[in-house]
């Protein structure tokens, strides 16, 4: 398919006109170039450059689809306002960034569902393309519109947008894809034929929504959702990779010229996560737990530092201090890569004196701050939630921190979590103070060194939201007047010297509840609050609530329903046909675990807890000792 | 215990500070100036240059730049100067840095930096530029600019984020403008202008006062400029960057 000149000459005389032109050039080291290709893949990230630089995942695709020889995968991401308003004043249209074609004339064309408040950007990008909005509207000549990532196991409200949706993950599977994409001719076999053979194809994880009827119950329920056509499956399982060492690893990642939000390397040293926190959707949709060898780690490091010229290699991961490895792996790192100045770090630490080593070994290269999440206030909600951290756990962990020499310190807290109350909320102000005064304990004592000023304590507080595949997707979220009226709450509590409270918008949590567990039905929802200008969502100087609350009025739809109502066990909930291998009956249960607050363990430790992925899929917890 | 302990970064057996001229072609304008300077850490990295760091919480790699360049305008003579760990012959230097440059960047030559030269960026004080439009105005003639020079003052004013705006005459710091090729048919104009601690005058800014002085507006673009050289000024004369 051809490239568009149009696009190109006008390109550099729009460059000197926008906010960081480097945003929309191609020519970073490391990006793939192809002239001529058999297919040309367009891969949208549904925000800006530097959000969807700094996503692994894009990196991970990237190099999957071009290391097959006649692909071109290349490059889209949101263009910014300014940009925006050019392009559709001049009537340019959405293009790649490696070889500026037009995205309407790539053959396929990829968005990664990162979160629900990038929704509206995918529409926009649609539209800037010159795509039609809906599957069904799409003709022969315009690329099959494919989604993927975490919120595919609950891709309802976008549905109709895509033709089909990719549960699970990418290694081994797109190559799969492609190959089947190559039988079609576009020419002969009409698009609805060809994504009815496609969901018959038996590859995994496929989900093509036009073949899947919903039906509503008279309350706006869900009565079911039925397979329109046969031979197609009735519950879509996601694909998943048994074996990390032996999966393509990006190697080769696109160096950004502009500061992008994580700007180093990053080897992901293991996927899924087994704590079970009942709260977290990416610890039930991503397992069960497989490691990279440490062996495989640290070549990958220095392989990535060597292609790149990184001079910061991030271990990343659900939680990376639970890598098996991770202290050996850690110093090795460090010791082989600190003459050039080159640090390493970690994402997420665990709240204990394990961690606090750890980190101090990070920190010989380059000075970090240190972040923990207890996540709820008391011991009690904790139970609940299944974040098995005790009190004195957390302050034994700050004490070893400030004897090491911190003098800064982030905690994470969550509010509007099932069954909370007063005393929970006042936990968090309890467990702030607390970590203060042993701060000022150790530095009467002069330990971790001389200090002038009081402990920098950032404590940050989102509001939960319930998402689909956790215990939780039965729970009703707060209402936005009572999340705000906890935040006042916590405000007042957090006052002092030092201290600061942070939060988030209760407007945009509610929004992301109604959107997480939302039916098909906000498929209208979303084009309208689209049409009458949201965009960036995610972004607070973008976000506006009036946008959406005029939508929701103007299609008759209560956002209630989706974000505050209380499901009941037997309930269909839209996303009952799309599993990640966790079984409806193990959520169940945890959620009536969480209810008797009592924990579930990790069974990487301890026994299997029968959450059904490993037999379901056919595959097992994978931990990797070095040497093994 | 202290957890701030600072590891030993590479320290040069033999200090040895590498001077290299390289443009910023086509594509690359749109790098800022804080964007280049990780671009060629990262391209040492790659290199296998072994940079020399400041020691610190920290480190970073002492590499230097004579002067920033506004994003959107290509240049054929940029200054870097940065100290080396290990030491590198500067054809090595050359061949290996242009093996691991992104397209558009390019190393021209590089040289040991003088044992007892100043800085670049406190020594660079000129930069060359030729503005090249695809209509050259004929009222910009020689006499015209003759004219324009040893007249004035010439005030532009300058805003200032969280300062107050700077009116100041452009002249005295127009060391050279001329059309080129003099004469009837010129289609650009040549301009040696300064840069550096002393104040920088900015190109649209002289236009601003060149087309008030003409009384036609000049429609300029970066697209339409590039930067030539840098230069220094030494016992009244200019001259190359190379002598900083």
């Amino acid at each position: 398919m051809s490239s568009n000149p149009s696009a190109k000459g006008q390109l550099t005389d729009i460059l000197h006109r926008v906010e960081k032109p480097a945003r929309y050039l191609n020519g970073e080291v490391n990006a793939v170039h192809k002239d001529d290709t058999a297919i040309r893949f367009a891969m949208a990230f549904p925000d800006i450059y530097e959000v969807g630089m700094s996503h692994l995942g894009l990196h991970v695709i990237y190099n999957e689809l071009n290391s097959i020889e006649d692909v071109a995968c290349e490059r889209v991401f949101a263009p910014w306002i300014d940009m925006e308003a050019i392009m559709r004043e001049e009537g340019v249209p959405l293009f790649t960034l490696e070889s500026q074609t037009e995205v309407r004339r790539c053959d396929l064309l990829g968005f990664t569902l990162q979160y629900e408040m990038s929704f509206t950007n995918i529409l926009n990008l649609l539209d800037l393309a010159g795509v039609p909005l809906r599957s069904a509207d799409r003709g022969p000549e315009d690329p099959l519109v494919v989604g993927g990532g975490p919120c595919a196991y609950n891709p309802e409200p976008i549905a109709e947008f895509f033709d089909f949706i990719v549960l699970g993950e990418a290694e081994g599977l797109l190559e799969r894809i492609v190959d089947h994409y190559r039988t079609w001719n576009r020419g002969q076999e009409s698009r609805a034929d060809y994504l009815t053979r496609l969901a018959r194809s038996g590859l995994p994880g496929l989900y093509v929504p036009s073949l899947y009827q919903v039906e509503y119950l008279a309350d706006g329920r869900v009565e079911g959702v039925e397979p329109l056509v046969e031979g197609i499956p009735r519950r879509v399982d996601k694909h998943l990779v048994a074996d990390l060492d032996a999966a393509n690893y990006p190697v080769r990642p696109i160096v950004p010229y502009i500061d992008v939000v994580h700007d180093r390397a990053m080897v992901e040293v293991f996927r899924g996560c087994s704590r079970g926190c009942r709260f977290c959707q990416a610890g039930m949709i991503y397992r069960p737990v497989r490691e990279r060898s440490p062996e495989r780690v640290e070549r990958l490091a220095s392989d990535i530092l060597e292609a790149t010229g990184h001079n910061e290699v991030s271990l990343v991961s659900l939680s990376t201090t639970d890598y098996t490895d991770v202290e050996k792996t850690l110093k090795n790192l460090v010791d082989c890569h600190q003459d050039q100045a080159i640090g390493v770090s970690l994402p997420s630490l665990r709240v204990d004196a394990f961690s606090v080593g750890l980190a101090q070994e990070v920190q010989k290269v380059r000075k970090t701050g240190l972040t923990f999440a207890p996540e709820a206030g008391t011991e009690r909600l904790r139970r609940v939630i299944n974040k098995n951290v005790t009190e004195e756990d957390l302050y034994e962990t700050a004490r070893g921190a400030f004897e090491a020499g911190w003098d800064r310190l982030k905690l994470y807290f969550m509010i509007g979590l099932p069954t909370e109350t007063e005393e929970d909320l006042a936990g968090i102000v309890r467990l702030a103070r607390g970590v203060s005064r042993i701060y000022d304990e150790a530095r009467a004592e002069g330990s971790g060194g001389p200090r002038k000023r009081p402990l920098q304590l950032t404590v940050s507080v989102s509001s939960f939201v319930p998402k689909a595949q956790t215990p939780f997707q039965w729970e009703p979220q707060d209402t936005v007047e009572r999340l705000q009226e906890k935040q006042g709450s916590l405000r007042q509590g957090l006052r002092g010297r030092g201290l600061r409270f942070s939060w988030h918008e209760a407007d945009l949590s509610f929004l992301e509840a109604v959107i997480a567990r939302g039916d098909r039905r906000l498929g209208r929802l979303l084009e309208r609050a689209w049409r009458l200008g949201a965009r960036f969502d995610a972004w607070s100087e973008h976000f506006d609530i009036g946008i959406w609350m005029r939508a929701f009025d103007e299609e008759g739809i209560d956002p209630s329903f989706y974000a505050n109502r209380q499901r009941d066990e037997g309930e269909v909930l839209p996303w009952d046909h799309l599993s990640a291998g966790v079984s409806r009956d193990f959520l169940w249960s945890e959620r009536q675990q969480a209810l008797a607050e009592v924990r579930t363990e990790d069974c990487r430790f301890t026994t299997c807890s029968d959450c059904g992925v490993c037999p379901g899929l056919g595959v097992s917890i994978d931990v990797r000792p070095r040497g093994g | 215990m202290s957890g701030r302990g600072v590891v030993d970064v590479a320290q040069p057996e033999e200090p040895q500070v590498i001077r290299a001229k390289f443009t910023k072609g086509a594509g690359r304008e749109f790098i800022s100036h804080l964007d280049l300077a990780r671009t060629w850490e990262r391209t040492l990295r790659r290199a296998g240059i072994r940079m020399a760091f400041s020691e610190g919480f920290n480190p970073h790699p002492k590499i230097s730049f004579a002067s920033a360049l506004a994003v959107g305008v290509q240049s054929y003579g940029e200054y870097m100067d940065v100290e080396v760990a290990q030491p590198v012959p500067v054809d090595d230097f050359v061949s290996r840095t242009n093996a691991c440059l992104p397209q558009g960047i390019r190393v021209l030559e590089a040289r040991p930096a003088p044992a007892e030269g100043r800085s670049l960026m406190a020594g660079i004080n000129a930069a060359v530029y030729q503005w090249e439009p695809e209509d050259y105005p004929e009222e910009l003639s020689p006499d015209a600019i003759e004219a324009f020079l040893s007249s004035g003052p010439h005030q532009v004013t300058r805003e200032r984020r969280g300062k107050k705006p700077r009116t100041f005459d452009v002249v005295p710091m127009v060391n050279q403008l001329k059309p080129v090729p003099e004469g009837e048919q010129s289609r650009a104009l040549g301009m040696i202008l300064q840069v550096g601690s002393q104040g920088t005058l900015r190109p649209e800014e002289l236009f601003e006062a060149l087309g008030r002085f003409i009384d036609k507006d000049i429609t300029f673009s970066f697209q339409d400029l590039v930067r030539l050289d840098l230069l220094y000024w030494k016992a009244g004369n200019l001259v190359s960057a190379w002598l900083v």
